[in-house]
């Protein structure tokens, strides 16, 4: 028997024998990355939006805002993450009820997720020629309809494209959550392929995640081409 | 129609340095119907002159009237109004993008709350005016510089302003397609009775289509001159012929 029917075979096995926990690692972090980004389109976009409106130079200048708003993003994202997580325990205790499990991880997740679209909305919308804005003024509209009905469709295959960078380094972040029981592919590779050695599962789970990223990066890069029609 | 008094504009210095006086002292008033030209060397303060008169920039000193309403004495909310019964269109036509060029129009029409239903007729009505009511449904891309000004000129008339302003309108087209949008324009005048306020640098644009002209330098006022008519204007009914009148007569059989 070759050495590399031995692999397939006793990989086949693994799989077979850790196909439920897989599922259920896998449903995990699509709880966690669900959750992380309803709140980055709830909360991260208008956040993002009012950090291009309120900066220096933008349509709508308030310093005030602006340092607040631009604080959070920064001090979200340079906080390492893993001290994040447990420095957050009692707001996620006080919002779940409990610090531990999938609910909980997703908290100091959508934290990051919130930053990390607000930073890029910003950036996205700061993409938009200035001229936009000025024919949403030419046009009568208000701050609001020159946001949803101007810099948005403008904006829109940017907002997209950012979306989907968000999700894969949120997928990154999610791997840690095992820390407080919040389970998903990242646990389950830590678990099974570095704590009992069953390498086969490790690189399984491993390979998971890299097609995951992929089947991502490719439908986020189509939907936003399919906005675009800025070329022809 | 349009008065300004005293009007000066300072900008807040871009970075370090010193603050730039665009506009100093400008007082000149424009008659119902009438085309008004501004001319005047790159930076001599034209645009900031027309952007003052939506009040897209707020004057430093001075006040600007059209038809007798002074924008910056206004709510926001009644200045966004008053704004869509003043029409402006653009160097780079300012089309937006991702939308087609009925949704371009239609947008402006939703902003004033008017339902989708009765969009459609009035969307279709300016397009024809223009001669684009065939490329409705394509996207700006997809047109001519000369086709996508058309449609900006369709998008400031749908609303039926009382007065156009125009920032260098034909800057970007080639000559053949300035005729188009120079004969647009003249129609808007004749038909619509629409006071024209137009920026340009091209001489022979304002000679064409204007009955007065202020000429500014270094953002003071030199003058206003009556325009006087040109020499009938030989129009081409298509590039080909303009270029062969305009190289010589004489032609070679292909
Ligand atoms: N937003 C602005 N901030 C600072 N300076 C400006 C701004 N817009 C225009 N200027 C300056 O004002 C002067 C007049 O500009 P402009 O009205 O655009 O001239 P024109 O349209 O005749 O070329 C120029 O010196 C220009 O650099
Ligand atoms: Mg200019």
């Amino acid at each position: 028997m070759s050495q590399e029917q031995g692999f397939f075979q006793s990989l086949s096995r693994s799989i077979a024998q850790y196909q439920d926990e897989m599922v259920a690692s896998i449903v995990e972090t699509g709880i966690m990355l669900g959750a992380s980004l309803i709140a980055a389109l709830l909360v991260g976009l208008p956040m993002g939006t009012w950090m291009y409106l309120s900066r220096k130079n933008g349509p709508s200048p308030s310093g005030g805002i602006y340092a607040v708003l631009n604080a959070y993003v920064n001090i979200v994202r340079s906080v390492p993450f893993l001290l994040f997580v447990v420095a957050l325990i009692p707001f996620t205790r006080w919002l779940v009820g409990t610090s531990f499990g999938t609910a909980a991880a997703s908290v100091p997740l959508a934290f990051v997720a919130v930053a990390l679209y607000a930073r890029w909305v910003e950036q996205t919308l700061l993409d938009v020629p200035r001229r936009v804005v000025d024919l949403a003024h030419v046009l009568g509209a208000s701050t609001f309809g020159m946001v949803t009905r101007f810099l948005y469709p403008e904006a829109r295959s940017g907002l997209v494209l950012s979306l989907t960078t968000v999700t894969i380094s949120l997928i990154s972040y999610s791997t840690i959550m095992g820390v407080v029981g919040g389970g998903g592919v990242g646990d389950f590779a830590m678990r099974y392929g570095y704590q009992t050695y069953e390498t086969e599962i490790m690189y399984t789970a491993i390979v998971i995640m890299v097609v995951a990223v992929m089947l991502i990066q490719a439908t986020g890069t189509f939907i936003s081409r399919r906005l675009d029609k800025r070329i022809r | 129609m349009i008065a300004l008094q005293g009007v000066s504009k300072v900008y807040p210095a871009r970075r370090e340095g010193h603050t730039v006086c665009a506009l100093d002292e400008i007082t000149l008033s424009v008659q119902a119907q009438e085309v008004f030209g501004i001319v005047g060397q790159s930076g001599s303060g034209k645009s900031t002159l027309l952007r003052l008169i939506n009040h897209l920039e707020a004057p430093t000193e001075g006040t600007v009237e059209v038809a007798g309403v002074d924008l910056a004495q206004l709510s926001l909310r009644a200045r966004r109004a008053q704004r869509r019964r003043i029409g402006m269109i653009f160097q780079d036509f300012n089309l937006l993008a991702n939308k087609t060029v009925f949704d371009n129009i239609a947008l402006v029409l939703s902003l004033e709350g008017r339902r989708r239903r009765s969009q459609r007729d009035r969307v279709m009505e300016v397009l024809d005016y223009v001669n684009m009511a065939d490329r409705a449904h394509q996207h700006p891309i997809q047109l001519s510089g000369g086709e996508q000004q058309r449609v900006a000129i369709a998008r400031a008339l749908v609303t039926d302003p009382a007065v156009l302003l125009c920032d260098e309108p034909t800057s970007a087209l080639d000559p053949q397609h300035t005729d188009d949008v120079v004969e647009i324009l003249s129609q808007v005048r004749r038909d619509l009775g629409t006071t024209i306020m137009l920026v340009s640098h091209e001489l022979e644009l304002v000679k064409t289509l204007c009955d007065r002209a202020a000429i500014l330098e270094a953002g003071q006022l030199a003058g206003i001159t009556e325009v006087s008519a040109p020499e009938a204007r030989e129009t081409y009914a298509s590039y080909s012929e303009r270029a062969r009148t305009y190289l010589g007569p004489k032609e070679e059989q292909a």
